[in-house]
């Protein structure tokens, strides 16, 4: 009777905190324009059916489950900003029961339940998922494969095994950097080796099965990773990658805000850290080493790929960010044995910080406003004007808010020592015939960051009107 | 007196619990002032926008520009203080879209050749390259294994020197703090001792009765 008591108290609660999850999620949600990648995973879904099937096979395609999952959601609800959003929200919302559940393997039911509530609370969750691309569905199935790899240990039932394989497969195939989830379990297994080692014959054939799926990608995906290919992402030593990670994981997207602001949650969080890894509460060592595991060994995987191949930003790494909230849990259930004070003084700090981080991302333009730049092209422009997107790749988004024909050139790419001459003879053939001219400048250091576009510009013509919005600058020049 | 000792006890208890999180806040508050120096932070919330590599290299004879604009090959830099990679020669540095733009009306489809919408998500995701596989010239910039060891010892090295600087740190916090609790505790222990002892002796009223 108890236990049902218990139970139940469990399931209401976790209810309540995905509702929790949701509204945080869910609360302007279309705030944000839409991004380039994000606008590319909207292309990438609508494209030919026999086109997005190929990519599961072909190389350098990154994420083509994601792909093909948002196709029918697309199909059946629309490519709105809303929309689109809504379905990485879904994994984003399903992720905190299931991180209840997951904690319980490792955790016990307090502690659980606060990483949960963590997990609902994180600022960093909450943006990814009112983000449309795969973060949250790959944090969600990592967790899925680990829980499910856990209790196939655990019970050694087959159902578990199969649903552990499909599980794992479906990461591989969401992100290419989830391929470090299987080196973490083979570590686990091998670290667990006295309790599991009853397991070894399932878990080898189980291994095999999981690596067949695997071929395909890591034909392409381990030399490219072991390659010095140029990624445009600058190399993060090892001690910067972890301090950028302690800041996303626990105060999300929205900039360093005041200092004293970020001493305090540093503080804190260190502290909840701290107090997880080291102070003694319920469960035995070798859960805490178990999480530290699970939070550390992707992101050594990521900085010694970097090593040859730069790779690294933080959203790679999303899906070992239930680790840290389960150390930070179990740093409050530790602090709570010792001192209630404490803990409600430490809980309260941890949940009023997210909450006003969350505040902060939901009423800040962060992403480039491609929206408001779109909306105020279309009342100034006539059609005969000439757009040049500087760099070029932002016209795509652009063109999600602006549907309509108007004519456009790609600004040059003069980072490789274009020079002026040559930069003039271009624009020159670009804007013949043209006598308005608008300048879309997102991202423009990438591609021209002598700034030689603007300057040319500047020099043949009279700039009559500049507008910037958020990451976006429009520029109205009549040429002479 | 009793119930003062009993109050006493039950504090110096409760110290007893609180100290671990004392000592570890004041190491969270060291640790969070290393963490909230410098700009990276800053820097690090500005990394949800993915940076994407450089166009690909093209062939000087693919876009043919017009005899003006064809020097020798990085014979003269560029008026920038920014670095040039050594790489690419000038003639090269044009991607082939941008050099065509259509003043008659035409629709988007059809003017300019862009790159396709699939370039600007395969290069930002997981830093892949922006071309479509099928494109010539994309494993250019890739070569086969290269570990930069130079990196990764300079990295171990930072590490470890972070990790001796926190134990020296630890140290110099901890061996006071420690004679304290030792000197506390030992306080307490002798008193405990003689209160034993004092009950355990047998009192003069009793051995006469």
């Amino acid at each position: 009777m108890r236990y049902s008591i218990q139970g139940a108290r469990v399931r209401y609660t976790l209810l309540a905190l995905g509702w929790v999850a949701f509204a945080l999620r869910a609360y302007h949600l279309d705030f944000q324009s839409l991004w380039r990648d994000e606008v590319d995973a909207i292309t990438f879904a609508t494209r030919a059916f026999p086109r997005l099937l190929a990519t599961f096979t072909r190389p350098k395609e990154n994420g083509p489950l994601y792909f093909l999952l948002l196709r029918p959601w697309i199909t059946l609800t629309g490519d709105s900003e809303f929309s689109v959003r809504f379905f990485s929200l879904a994994w984003g919302v399903l992720a905190v029961p299931l991180a209840y559940a997951l904690g319980r393997q490792w955790l016990s039911s307090r502690a659980s339940m606060l990483g949960a509530l963590l997990m609902a609370f994180s600022p960093y969750l909450v943006w990814y998922s009112q983000e449309a691309r795969m973060y949250t569905l790959i944090t969600f199935l990592t967790m899925l494969s680990l829980y499910l790899y856990v209790k196939a240990l655990n019970t050694g039932r087959w159902l578990y095994w199969v649903a552990y394989v499909v599980a794992t497969s479906f990461c591989l195939y969401t992100h290419i950097l989830a391929a470090l989830i299987i080196p973490l379990e083979i570590i686990l297994f091998v670290f667990w080796w006295s309790r599991h080692r009853v397991r070894l014959k399932p878990w080898l054939v189980v291994m095999g099965c999981v690596t067949l799926p695997y071929i395909p990608l890591a034909i392409w995906e381990i030399p490219l990773l072991l390659s010095s290919y140029e990624t445009g992402h600058p190399f993060y030593p090892l001690p910067e990658i972890l301090k950028i990670l302690f800041f996303a994981f626990s105060h999300g997207v929205s900039g360093a805000g005041r200092s004293w602001l970020l001493i305090l949650l540093s503080v804190l969080f260190s502290f909840l850290f701290l107090a997880g890894v080291f102070l003694k509460g319920t469960g035995a060592w070798r859960e805490r080493v178990t999480l530290l595991f699970y939070l550390f060994l992707p992101i050594v995987g990521v900085y010694l790929i970097s090593l040859g191949m730069p790779i690294f930003t933080d959203r790679y790494l999303i899906y070992v960010a239930p680790a840290f909230y389960f150390i930070l849990a179990r740093g409050l259930a530790a602090v709570k044995l010792r001192s209630n004070a404490v803990f409600a003084l430490c809980l309260a700090l941890a949940l009023a910080l997210d909450g006003q981080s969350i505040w902060v991302q939901a009423h800040t333009r962060i992403k480039s406003d491609f929206r408001s730049t779109a909306r105020y092209f279309a009342l100034h422009h006539k059609p005969d004007d000439l757009v040049i997107f500087l760099m070029p790749y932002v016209r795509h988004t652009f063109e999600y808010y602006y549907r309509h024909t108007y004519h456009w050139a790609d600004g040059p790419y003069t980072n490789a020592g274009l020079r002026e001459r040559e930069l003039a003879t271009t624009l020159g053939k670009a804007t013949e015939g043209y006598r308005s001219i608008w300048l879309v400048a997102s991202e423009a250091e990438l591609w021209d960051r002598r700034g030689l576009v603007k300057a040319w510009l500047e020099e043949n013509g009279r700039l009559v009107e500049g507008r910037e919005f958020a990451r976006v600058k429009l520029y109205h020049y009549e040429l002479k | 007196m009793a119930r003062l000792r009993h109050i006493l006890a039950a504090w110096w208890h409760k110290a007893e619990l609180l100290s671990p999180l004392i000592f570890l806040m004041l190491v969270s508050f060291l640790l969070a002032l290393l963490l909230s120096g410098g700009e990276d932070v800053v820097r690090a919330s500005s990394l949800f926008q993915s940076p994407l590599p450089p166009p690909p290299l093209q062939e000087p004879t693919a876009t043919p520009l017009p005899p003006v604009a064809s020097p020798e090959p990085t014979a003269t830099p560029p008026p920038t203080e920014t670095p040039v990679p050594p790489l690419e020669p000038v003639t090269t540095a044009l991607p082939p879209e941008a050099t065509v733009a259509a003043p008659a009306e035409t629709p988007p489809e059809s003017s300019p050749s862009a790159p396709p919408p699939e370039a600007s998500g395969e290069a930002s995701e997981a830093g892949l390259t922006p071309e479509t596989p099928e494109e010539p010239g994309a494993p250019e910039g890739s070569s086969p294994l290269i570990f930069n060891w130079g990196v990764f010892l300079n990295t171990v090295i930072i590490t470890l020197a972070y990790i001796w600087i926190c134990c020296g740190v630890c140290g110099l916090l901890g061996t006071p703090l420690t004679f304290v609790l030792l000197y506390v505790w030992g306080k307490r222990r002798l008193a405990q001792k003689l209160e034993e002892s004092r009950e355990t002796e047998p009192t003069p009223g009793r051995t006469a009765s």
